[in-house]
């Protein structure tokens, strides 16, 4: 199946998870995050405010180092803020406890990251059907979101693989099965073409603009500036802090 | 070389950087390699050691091999005839010696003393090649039945009984009640054949018809192979006349064979149990190996890396496998030094042990160069079998992938599947052995709660052996004994007296009685092999009030009916008469001994009473019954009641009474010993010395398997959340609970444990199988032994698995994430 194909049948088959309006998915108020090292305090984020609309294709970037990373982490509530308040939802998420925190991370956030992170030891079937099972659903449930997806990313013809038995770009796309399977209120992606050839990296890129343009709200970490085009707000971080944040009007156009 | 010494000073640097790891290892191998070595070194005693002393080289024992041949029959003996004709015949043996043991009552120059005497041909000393160290051996004029007596005596006779008197040779002594001389003095430590201390010539045997058969032991000529020395002795055997001059009657037709002369003293059952001790050992060691493999596989994994780098350096595949087997050396040779130590205890525990059995002068346990030896080899086998696959695995470290970091899918499921594997492994070994604990303690408990039918408490044992020079015939004999029984129940402290032929003696390979074959008047039997057994004892009257066995119908024997008594009667327990004679009452009822030396059979013996079960036999292992069957005869139909035990019931410590006793002894004849004092408690444990060491060593191993399974399911798990980190962030990431990941990592350790037991199993009823000849009163197949090791197991083996499962809980998504 060729790139636009793909493209067509995401657009068409991805239903809206959020229907884009005023109020804010995500709000960071003053976000800091302090790393205590033996006896050196390394500041990660320093008083982060950032909103996120539902609908949004948000791209964080910077130079290494600057916080991207983490940032995302927060969002994604795989870790916690030193400082601040974070809103999901309308929600006051900070003070969750862990397992709260996975049960969000579970209904309401996907995450797509820069080395896929897949389960070696379990097929791609099993992979994308792991967050739906953690969910609770029932496994005939399962099985029509799973293969829904896996047609979405055009990986059901795979999916008895493993994951070292697929390339880098098909292991990705079996990653965003995964991180939609559930249709998530948010995507978050680390770097998700970072581990990718240009073609491919392109491909998932093209996959993440038809989400998005289907209702999806991205977030998205990159340093890579070629992607910035596929992004309708582009925020800079440098040292932790936000130092800039573009509009990008060609967005999606 | 340069290389060699880089290699091992790398090897001791990389396990220095982790060092818990690195003790752990070396903990579980000095266990493994030194419960295999202890038990290696009980084997060497026993079964491969070349003797400490030249004269057992080619020193061959004869055994004559009938059709239903068993170990009794083996030591049966061949007849004397057969020997001359042997010593005449043979090419390929230097000579051939009869022997046969017996007590010795020494007296004169102090208190009278029993030894263990050999009563053997003239040539033995020259069969052996040894020379006395004082005096001379047997002459062709000593040895004939109305020769002047003569005797040769042991070192520790001369030094402890003569104080070393250089003038010895030629002295006088009295020996069983004849005036003997000594002719020599043998070397220090020579005390052939087992622990003898005093020799006779062979033709001044006490008067026995048995003293026809004899053990036989040959020396081969140097250069003859066994082959040949067989080869030979199956002809001459075969063409040997089945008649003797004395007897009209056949002797069985048998063919000879021989082994080593020190395998008469272990018996098949023994050899089983020793292999299987030592193939325990060796279990142990494998789980110990399968410990350290996991422990270096994840180190292995750790130092995926390091590897990389070295392959991208140049260094070859085998390089590679080289360094990493050069560290497990080092580690087992750590194991093998703190094995070494627990073997040195090993054995001096069980050597001390081994004491019960009175083992044969030439046998110890002691860390000899063979044991060193094996040490060395299982050292190399278990760092080779611990080191070679975590190597090999280590050694497919793809560099370029590890190089560049790029792990996007979970790595190592190979080696995680290997690593569970050994886990699996170690909990199937732990669970056979530990329900072989669990039978064997069983077994002992069991043992302590026999029934045995009368009170052992407060009874002392005493033997004696009178002598036909000083007590010629029958009378004489129950007349000492009459008076000595009497005489001693007028002694304060002593409740009653008694005396039975019956030997209350429990030690390997001999003592004690055996069954003897009996027929039952009017019964039919097929052929001789059909005959019923019973376990014959002649007694006094009051033995059976001294032991206090209640009487189930008839009478006790009773001096006032000797005179009247028609014929010879007996008493028999009650579970014998019931299967003798089912339904009926057993009195008047009539049976008769039979025994096979005997030209014509027993009278036949009338049945007068009948007695409650009791237990005769003790607990050794090859006498055990669940009950004894039983005939008793008054000691004045016995004919040759030269050997007699003397039960004494005291009110106090029966241990208290045994001077009282040789007083007794002394006062009626001042030149008889006694010996074998031991209270009736003492001889009840002795005689389950056995139960106790199988309990205590498979308890022992079994502990010891439980204890390095756990150590290793704990590492399998812990090496495989380690492993897993960034799995369980992945899911994490995706929603997963803590619960749901304590249950994840569970679960797997479960598959392992059960998969273990599922495979242990039908292993521990194999084991159990093997080891039902030293079980009592439970079977190779008992449930609630089965279920309760397998509960214990699985409860200690999930423990193991909960700690690494609660840390996996404990990872943060994001650290996990960026684990690499």
């Amino acid at each position: 199946m060729n790139t636009l194909a793909l493209e067509r049948r995401i657009t068409k088959t991805l239903a809206p998870t959020v229907s884009i309006g005023n109020e804010k998915l995500i709000a960071l108020d003053g976000i800091t995050k302090i790393y205590l090292t033996e006896e050196i305090e390394t500041h990660a984020l320093s008083g982060v405010h950032l909103k996120i609309q539902p609908g949004e294709f948000m791209l964080i970037s910077g130079p290494s180092g600057c916080g991207k990373s983490t940032l995302l982490s927060i969002i994604g509530l795989l870790d916690g803020p030193t400082d601040g308040s974070y809103h999901l939802g309308g929600r006051e998420v900070s003070g969750l406890s862990l397992d709260q925190r996975a049960n969000i991370r579970n209904q309401e956030i996907g995450f797509i990251f820069q080395s896929f992170n897949l389960i070696g030891d379990l097929s791609v079937y099993e992979n994308v059907e792991l967050p739906l099972a953690y969910r609770g659903l029932k496994p005939s449930e399962r099985k029509t979101m799973v293969l829904e997806a896996l047609e979405k990313v055009d990986m059901i013809h795979r999916k008895s693989h493993l994951p070292n038995q697929l390339s880098g770009g098909q292991q990705q796309r079996v990653a965003v099965a995964r991180a939609m399977a559930g249709k998530p209120k948010i995507l978050l992606a680390d770097e998700p073409t970072g581990n990718l050839d240009s073609k491919n990296g392109m491909l998932v890129m093209d996959m993440l603009k038809q989400l998005n343009e289907n209702g999806a709200t991205i977030c998205m970490v990159t340093h890579d500036e070629r992607y910035a085009k596929f992004a309708r707000r582009v925020v800079h971080l440098f040292d932790g802090k936000i130092v800039d944040e573009t509009t990008n009007n060609q967005a999606h156009n | 070389m340069d290389q060699f010494w880089r290699e091992i000073r790398f090897g001791f640097r990389a396990l220095q950087t982790k060092p818990v790891l690195s003790a752990l290892a070396v903990v579980a191998l000095a266990i493994g390699i030194g419960l295999t070595s202890s038990m290696f070194s009980v084997a060497n005693g026993i079964l491969f050691k070349s003797e400490s002393y030249e004269y057992f080289d080619r020193l061959m024992h004869l055994t004559p091999n009938e059709k239903s041949s068993t170990d009794e029959e083996e030591k049966y003996g061949i007849h004397i005839d057969d020997l001359k004709r042997l010593n005449e015949e043979s090419k390929t043996f230097e000579g051939f010696s009869g022997w046969t043991r017996g007590t010795v009552n020494l007296s004169g120059n102090g208190l009278p003393q029993r030894y263990d005497g050999a009563f053997i041909s003239g040539n033995f000393l020259d069969v052996l090649g040894v020379k006395p160290l004082h005096g001379r051996c047997f002459t062709e004029a000593d040895c004939h039945l109305n020769s002047h007596r003569v005797v040769i005596i042991g070192y520790s006779v001369w030094k402890h009984r003569y104080y070393g008197d250089p003038k010895i040779i030629g002295k006088s002594v009295r020996v069983n009640g004849v005036d003997t001389s000594i002719i020599g003095v043998m070397p220090r430590d020579f005390k052939f054949p087992s622990n003898q201390e005093i020799w006779l010539p062979l033709e001044q045997a006490p008067t026995n018809k048995n003293y026809d058969m004899v053990l036989v032991f040959g020396r081969m000529k140097d250069g003859v192979s066994r082959e040949e020395a067989e080869a030979e002795l199956v002809s001459l055997s075969e063409n040997m006349p089945r008649f003797t001059k004395k007897e009209d009657v056949p002797r069985p037709a048998y063919t000879l064979s021989i082994k080593p002369f020190t395998r008469l003293f272990v018996s098949n059952k023994r050899t089983t149990q020793i292999l299987l001790g030592l193939s325990t050992g060796i279990f142990v060691l494998l789980i110990a190996c399968a410990n350290v493999a996991n422990l270096l596989l994840a180190r292995s994994t750790l130092r995926a890396r390091e590897m990389a780098v070295r392959s991208a350096l140049g260094a070859t595949r085998f390089k590679i496998i080289r360094q990493l087997l050069v560290e497990s050396l080092i580690l087992s040779g750590f194991g093998a030094i703190g094995g070494l130590i627990l073997t040195s205890w090993g054995v001096d525990f069980l050597w001390s042990s081994a004491q019960t059995l009175e083992p044969p002068y030439w046998m110890n346990f002691r860390i000899d160069s063979n044991v060193l030896l094996f040490v060395v080899f299982i050292t190399l086998l278990s760092g080779i079998i611990s080191g070679i696959v975590p190597a090999w695995e280590a050694s497919r470290t793809n560099v370029m992938n590890m190089l560049k970091d790029d792990s996007a899918t979970s790595s190592g499921f190979s080696i995680r599947r290997f690593s569970k594997f050994l886990a699996v492994v170690q909990i199937a070994i732990s669970c056979a052995l530990l329900i072989g604990a669990g039978l064997t303690i069983k077994t002992l408990v069991n043992l302590h709660y026999t029934e045995i039918g009368f009170n052992p408490e407060k009874l002392l044992t005493v033997r004696m052996g009178l002598f036909p020079s000083d007590y010629p015939d029958n009378k004489s004999r129950l007349a000492f004994y009459n008076k000595l029984e009497n005489n001693l129940r007028y002694q304060t402290g002593v409740e009653t007296a008694s005396i039975t032929n019956w030997l209350f003696l429990s030690k390997v390979g001999g003592g004690g009685e055996w069954a003897k074959e009996c027929r039952i008047d009017g019964k039919d039997y097929a052929s001789e092999k059909d005959l019923d057994k019973v376990y014959q004892t002649s007694i006094s009257p009051s033995f059976l009030t001294a032991l206090g066995i209640p009487l189930v119908e008839g009478k006790y024997f009773c001096f006032l009916d000797k005179k009247k008594q028609k014929g010879k009667v007996t008493m028999v327990n009650e579970s014998f008469a019931k299967k003798m004679w089912p339904g009926q009452s057993a009195i008047g009822k009539r049976l008769k001994l039979e025994d096979k030396m005997h030209e014509a059979g027993e009278d036949w013996l009338t049945v007068i009473g009948v007695v409650k079960d009791f237990k005769l036999t003790g607990h050794d292992n090859h006498l055990r019954s669940d009950v004894d069957d039983i005939l008793l005869e008054p000691f004045w139909q016995e004919e040759e009641m030269g050997f007699a035990t003397l039960l004494v019931r005291t009110y106090g410590d029966p241990k208290a009474a045994i001077t009282k006793v040789r007083q007794q002894v002394q006062a009626i004849d001042p030149h008889l010993p006694i010996y074998f004092t031991k209270t009736m408690k003492e001889y009840f444990y002795d005689s389950s010395y056995f139960y106790r060491l199988n309990a205590g060593l498979f308890s022992v191993f079994g502990i010891m398997a439980l204890f390095l399974a756990s150590v290793g399911i704990y590492g399998v798990m812990s090496f495989s959340v380690t492993q897993r980190t960034r799995e369980i962030g992945i899911r994490m990431a995706l929603g997963a609970k803590k619960k749901s990941i304590l249950n994840l990592i569970l679960k797997q350790g479960a598959l392992q444990v059960f998969t273990g037991l599922a495979i242990g199993f039908p292993m521990a009823f194999g084991l159990a199988n093997m080891l039902q000849y030293l079980l009592y009163g439970v079977t190779p197949n008992d449930a609630p032994t089965y279920i309760a090791v397998i509960l214990c197991l699985a409860i200690v083996a999930l423990l193991a698995c909960f700690l690494p499962a609660r840390r996996a809980t404990k990872v943060q998504p994001m650290d996990a994430l960026r684990y690499q």
